[in-house]
């Protein structure tokens, strides 16, 4: 236990009534399903960037990844390379062309939107059992580390942290919905950005800036900053270095938590602010940790578990409640992503099962309150999961990742950017995708060939998608015309002005708006074509 | 080239 004192608890609770209120306010204002399962489309780009980033980064930040740094030196970075350009393909590639397709087909839930472009019965039966199981493997990991945090650093008993951190999450979930879930991410992404920098400014000054940190480490051991890690333990093997770049580079596409910040945008317009936004607080956030882990070698050699280096740090730098603001920090990690896993389990158990086979004809009431009583049912039995523990349950988590990123990434990029896809290859690319992620980490593949889970399930998923995609039935001339649509490429006959009038000579202008109000061409026998 | 880390 490292907190613990009336100052953690007085600040822990401010926070957790704070998180509350945010609930019960957008209780109120979500009138309508779309409301309350995408926030009725009306997502700002600075809400957009922060709740897409913060979804993606979980506790691990604040305590995993510090730790490896500490045991491996700066091989760990190459996660941090990945990561820190993630928010740039996420929004650069899916942004603009899934907020539109996806409000052209009318979905409400990414599973839904894959089943609408890529139509067909095992479409969305596959996709919901892969988002079902694995989103929920993720909603359990979360909440029994909101209630192991909360344990380790403030000496509550397990079960009671669990009920207390969890029981927030569900409640401000179930109550406020989407809005809810972006605002506190907001709030959450603040906190979480704000904590990381103070911590690594102070440490900096201590270990004599980033020549003094290297210098030391050198000392320490050369092979901590080199490129493959302490020992040269991955020398040459590319295949680790690849998919620990790739996994965070490109792996957030095919997460269905993360992508439906897309289509909860208020406009395709914002991508352009929401990349710059997201990928600021990327660099903020994403090296920051690894480079504190690193620091911690040299101020903190003799630490027990490298997991609390961050805390450590903060404790020993900081005041009491500068402190325990670090230990909210934490916290807020953990729950900005179990919010947005919980509040995708309500949206695909509601719309996606009841609405699609128990009630086709459900009104838009119906629909929010069976999605409500969804996340507060997920929420309360993921409770009792993680305070009984059974056996096998928690081994689902260490698949999640690289099952979600592998099954759905080909499907969700290729239905923007490539008209031929359709459904033999998205059905083919979900199920090859998964089933290689769990066969290649069961059985201890990815230690053994040097190749990266991930790595090697999207290389077969991708390849799926192609195969299955030349091999099937092209999509509908519909849904090609949609895809168009989407991405601004429909062919527009002659006679529409497909230029904007702010950006021609205002001569030439002029003469166009001329042409445009008056009958001059008709009256001379010209008709537009 | 190890300073391939330091892309923020």
């Amino acid at each position: 236990m490292i907190g613990g004192g009336v100052t953690e608890y007085v600040v822990l609770l401010i926070y957790l009534v704070g998180m509350i209120g945010i609930g019960v306010y957008w209780a109120k204002n979500s009138k309508t399903s779309e409301d309350y399962l995408l926030g009725g489309r009306k997502i700002g780009s600075v809400l957009t960037a922060l709740t897409l980033q913060t979804t993606s980064m979980s506790g691990y930040m604040f305590m995993g990844g510090p730790a490896q740094a500490y045991k491996e030196g700066y091989f760990t970075l190459w996660y941090a390379v990945g990561d820190g350009g993630g928010a740039i393909f996420n929004v650069g590639i899916l942004g603009k062309r899934m907020r539109r397709l996806s409000y052209f087909l009318g979905c409400l839930s990414p599973i839904e939107y894959i089943e609408k472009r890529y139509p067909g019965p095992a479409t969305r039966i596959i996709a919901a059992i892969i988002a079902i199981c694995f989103v929920y493997g993720y909603v359990l990991a979360q909440f029994l580390s909101a209630g192991k945090t909360m344990c380790a650093l403030l000496g509550v008993p397990l079960p009671i942290a669990i009920i207390i951190g969890a029981g927030v999450i569900v409640f401000y979930t179930f109550a406020g919905g989407y809005l809810a879930v972006a605002w506190t991410d907001f709030i959450q992404g603040i906190v979480m950005v704000c904590s990381m920098v103070i911590i690594f400014v102070l440490a900096w000054n201590q270990v004599g800036g980033l020549t003094g940190l290297n210098e030391s480490l050198t000392a320490v051991d050369p092979t901590l900053t080199g490129m493959w890690g302490k020992d040269n333990m991955y020398l040459g093997q590319w295949g680790v270095v690849a998919g620990a770049v790739g996994v965070y580079l490109i792996g957030y596409m095919g997460l269905p938590h993360v992508v439906i910040r897309h289509m909860a945008m208020e406009s395709p317009r914002l991508a352009k602010q929401t990349v710059v936004i997201a990928t600021v607080w990327n660099q903020l956030f994403i090296f920051v940790p690894y480079i504190i882990g690193l620091m911690g070698i040299i101020m903190l050699p003799n630490i027990n578990d490298p997991e609390m280096i961050v805390l450590t740090m903060a404790y020993e730098l900081l005041p009491g409640v500068m402190a325990a603001i670090v230990l909210v920090a934490i916290m807020s990690a953990i729950m900005s992503t179990a919010d947005a896993q919980l509040m995708l389990m309500g949206t695909m158990l509601g719309r996606d099962i009841y609405q699609r086979y128990i009630n086709k004809d459900a009104t838009d009431k119906q629909l929010m309150n069976v999605s409500r009583i969804c996340i507060l049912a997920v929420g309360v039995l993921s409770i009792i999961i993680a305070l009984i523990k059974p056996p096998g349950v928690f081994s689902l988590v260490v698949f999640s990742f690289s099952t979600l990123g592998s099954s759905f990434l080909p499907s969700y990029v290729g239905a923007v950017w490539w008209k031929r896809g359709n459904t033999t290859g998205c059905v083919a690319s979900m199920i090859c995708g998964c089933i290689i992620s769990i066969v290649w980490e069961a059985a201890g593949l990815a230690t053994v060939t040097g190749m990266h889970t991930f790595f090697i399930g999207i290389i077969i998923s991708i390849a799926a998608y192609i195969i299955g995609s030349l091999i099937g039935k092209p999509p509908t001339k519909e849904m090609q015309d949609l895809i168009d649509r989407a991405g601004c490429k429909t062919k527009i006959p002659a006679g529409f002005a497909t230029v904007n009038y702010k950006d021609i000579a205002p001569e030439t202008n002029g003469v166009l708006t001329f042409l445009k109000d008056s009958n001059y061409m008709e009256e001379r026998g010209f008709q537009p074509v | 080239h190890v300073f391939a880390f330091l892309w923020p």
